[in-house]
């Protein structure tokens, strides 16, 4: 397992954020897959999924909360991190509720997001049924 | 109609006794002929100056004492009676005639009232009384001649209406009181005139001729004499000079002497009659119309007068120029602030002013010019007069509504008013700030989020080159396009801090050339989180060819912000899918329009006023400012803001703005 290079999917709907969370993953030896927006994420993951998914909490369409419904709607079973820009108060909580792993603010420290990423996945490995 | 209850019907009645006694008197020797006939002139004059309603008592109050007169004489009472009859018609048609065609207020020291005494009282109701008194006699066949009764009848009235009315009446009206205050040092003056009248009276004829004829000329003596007498004592003056001619004139004829006493009585009595009516009349109408000049006069000195105190009692600083601009008058307060005198050519002495203090005079000189060529009525500038820091003054000219034009100048002191202003201005200037720092609190997450985005862009980029440079080969392509990421990110959170700042700032508002397509791009900039998160679409419908503003952009930021959030709150309750706001931009002549459409709950219909008031609010927070600040700033810019429902769901809030004179949308981007 520790030798297979992990796929993550990055959901943000600001093709900057997007990029740099791309480049980020990359460099950190990641295989990383981006979408501007929830359905395409859907769309994509239904088929191939990913280890992980990254997705900002304010995405324009269907928000952080929808995907995740959607995906246990869907049976989409995967770990999920969820990270916002805006500090409202529950989102955290709400997130967790919903099925995510983590919930993390922006701007986000590289190193804490591997560590909420590696965390998400290697707990889904041990709990789940892969 | 004035009324003189101290000319009471008993001195009526005892003037017309005596007057009867002395028109008696008055007879030429061995004829029953009078030369002058007072009663009827003394009842007109009486009638004249009483109410109508109290003539009857005048009338009745003199048929005792004119058959008290007549049939002493022995005249039968038919005869008397006949005679009253004449009198009385005389004095009451006359005085009814004259007062129908005089205007009130009756001035009997005008001209028309003195014609109308002379005509109408002296000459046309005495031919009609005298041939009806001068008829029935004939017919009684008590006169031999009709035609000799009747002008004798008429020009014996005639002397007594002119020499008598004018007097009497005067004496009753206010201007009798004038003319003797205005004798008071001219006394001696009137002494003089009327002791060489009777001297000369006397000359002319009680001096027995030395010849067998006395020479006419001698007759034209008094003329320079009764002259004088009317233009410098005017009707009584004149009355009184003819009335002493007539005296010696009476006095000798009726005693056989003097130029009127030839052979044939009656023919003496016609002569003296007619030479005392054509010196008479003439010298009446002359008073009267000087007097009318000098009441014109007096008119004019009252109107100087009061223009005088006028123009003294106001504070403000006024000057009169005629049409070149040279000062014609001036009032006391431009004295004293020292403005050029009269006989100054204003603009002149301005322009030398100006320069010397060394300001730009052009746009006053030639608003005043303008005025003073009566290109316009009016013209007003505010001015910061360099000499005096911290006073405002206003100067207006307004052009003077006469043939020689000119103009008047008046400097006012506004002090007071532009530190009002601009007071009123600095507190809402605060006032606005105030919201706008609480509007900008509303929206403090989604500018969080705003500025979140490009920090987590440029720390994971930079993590993300950390990561690459450790590498062995670093892919310096990858790492080049990052810091070009980096760079663009900081940029843009540069851009936000920016905007944040100018709004949160509280800086004198600024007018700048603007176009409003801009601010609304700027605005949703802002916004664009906090639309995200409550997932409202913004449509926005912008019209290429808008019109440039001048205005402060961050107060008209401020002005759309608000009515961004005010949608969105409206929209809050809807399903997210018909949360939809439509910005449109269009061009309405000289203005730039920009309106705001919600799909929210609308506003109810008697708020659509009130929503602009201060502390108006629906919502549990907020002070209800928003609305109030956001009129009075779109207000300030000369504009308009104001809310309609829209026919399905929502409503509209519209706004206009005024263009920037001609400049174009595109030249203002430049």
């Amino acid at each position: 397992m520790r030798h297979r290079r992990l796929r993550v999917a990055v959901v943000d709907d600001e093709e900057t954020v997007r990029r740099a969370l791309g480049r980020f993953f990359a460099a950190a030896g990641y295989d990383v897959e981006t979408y501007a927006s929830g359905s395409e994420f859907l769309d994509a993951a239904g088929e191939n999924r990913p280890d992980c998914a990254i997705i900002d909490v304010h995405l324009t369409g269907l928000t952080a909360m929808d995907v995740l419904d959607r995906m246990v709607e869907a049976g989409i079973d995967l770990p999920t991190v969820v990270v916002t820009g805006r500090h409202l108060p529950g989102v955290t909580e709400r997130a967790l509720a919903a099925g995510a792993s983590a919930c993390l603010r922006k701007p986000l420290d590289g190193e804490t997001l591997l560590h909420a990423v590696t965390t998400a996945v290697h707990r889904a490995e041990r709990g789940g049924k892969r | 109609m004035p009324q003189h209850r101290a000319l009471g019907p008993v001195v009526v009645a005892l003037a017309y006794l005596l007057g009867s006694i002395v028109g008696l008197s008055l007879q030429f020797p061995g004829t029953q002929i009078s030369v002058f006939w007072p009663p009827n002139a003394i009842l007109l004059a009486a009638l004249l100056v009483t109410a109508r309603r109290y003539w009857w008592t005048h009338v009745a109050a003199v048929l005792p004492a004119h058959l008290l007169v007549q049939l002493g004489m022995g005249i039968t009472l038919p005869a008397a009676l006949v005679n009253f009859a004449g009198n009385v018609g005389d004095a009451l048609l006359g005085a009814l005639i004259i007062g129908r065609l005089l205007p009130q207020p009756r001035r009997f020291d005008q001209l028309r009232a003195v014609a109308l005494i002379v005509v109408v009282g002296g000459l046309l109701v005495p031919a009609i009384t005298s041939l009806l008194v001068s008829g029935v006699f004939a017919w009684l066949g008590l006169t031999p001649d009709l035609w000799l009764s009747w002008r004798l009848r008429l020009l014996t009235n005639a002397l007594a209406v002119i020499t008598l009315v004018p007097p009497i009446v005067l004496t009753f009206s206010p201007s009798a009181w004038a003319w003797l205050r205005a004798l008071r040092g001219r006394g001696a003056e009137a002494a003089v005139l009327f002791a060489v009248l009777a001297a000369i009276s006397a000359l002319v004829f009680l001096v027995p001729p030395a010849g067998p004829q006395t020479p006419s000329i001698l007759l034209y003596l008094p003329f320079p004499l009764l002259m004088w007498a009317a233009l410098r004592f005017g009707l009584v003056g004149a009355s009184l000079s003819v009335s002493t001619l007539g005296g010696f004139a009476l006095f000798a004829a009726v005693r056989d002497r003097g130029p009127f006493a030839t052979s044939d009585p009656v023919e003496n009595a016609t002569s003296l009659v007619l030479f005392l009516l054509v010196s008479g009349v003439p010298l009446l109408l002359l008073a009267a119309v000087m007097n009318e000049r000098e009441s014109v006069d007096a008119g004019r000195r009252s109107i100087e007068m009061l223009h005088g105190a006028v123009l003294g009692s106001l504070r403000d600083q006024i000057a009169v120029l005629d049409r070149d601009g040279v000062i014609v008058e001036v009032n006391g307060a431009w004295r004293e602030s020292g403005g050029a005198a009269p006989g100054a050519h204003y603009l002149e002495e301005w322009k030398q002013k100006a320069g010397d203090l060394g300001y730009g005079v052009q746009p006053m000189t030639r608003g005043i010019e303008s005025v003073l060529r009566g290109e316009r009525e009016r013209f007003q500038i505010e001015i910061l007069p360099a000499h005096s820091p911290g006073i405002w003054i206003q100067l207006s000219a307004e052009s003077l509504p006469h043939t020689e034009g000119g103009a008047v100048l008046t400097v006012t002191d506004i002090t007071a008013r532009k530190q009002a202003e601009l007071e009123v201005r600095e507190r809402r200037s605060e006032l606005a700030h105030l919201t706008r720092v609480a509007t900008l609190g509303e929206l403090s997450g989604a500018l969080a989020h705003e500025l979140s985005q490009p920090l987590t862009a440029i720390l994971s980029n930079a993590q993300a080159a950390q990561r690459l440079l450790a590498r062995d080969q670093p892919d310096l392509r990858e790492i080049r396009g990052i810091l070009g990421d980096i760079a663009d990110d900081d940029r843009r959170a540069g851009e936000v801090i920016q905007r944040l700042r100018a709004m949160l700032r509280n800086d004198e508002p600024e007018l700048v050339p603007l176009d409003l397509n801009e601010v609304v791009h700027e605005v949703l900039a802002l916004e664009r989180s906090d639309l995200i998160s409550h997932r409202v679409v913004v449509l926005q419908e912008l019209a290429a060819d808008l019109p440039a503003l001048r205005g402060d952009r961050v107060q008209l930021q401020q002005v759309l912000l608000n009515l961004i959030l005010n949608a969105c709150q409206a929209m809050a309750g809807r399903p997210a899918p018909e949360r939809r706001i439509v910005i449109a931009t269009a061009r309405d002549g000289d203005f730039a329009q920009l309106t705001i459409s919600d799909r929210g709950t609308g506003i109810a219909a008697d708020a659509l006023e009130q929503v602009f008031e201060p502390f108006f609010t629906t919502k549990r927070q907020g002070l209800g400012l928003g609305l109030s600040i956001c009129r009075s700033i779109v207000e300030d810019h000369g504009g308009k803001l104001w809310a309609s429902n829209n026919e399905g769901v929502g409503a509209t809030f519209h706004l206009t703005l005024p263009a920037d004179d001609g400049v174009s949308s595109e030249a203002a981007r430049a």
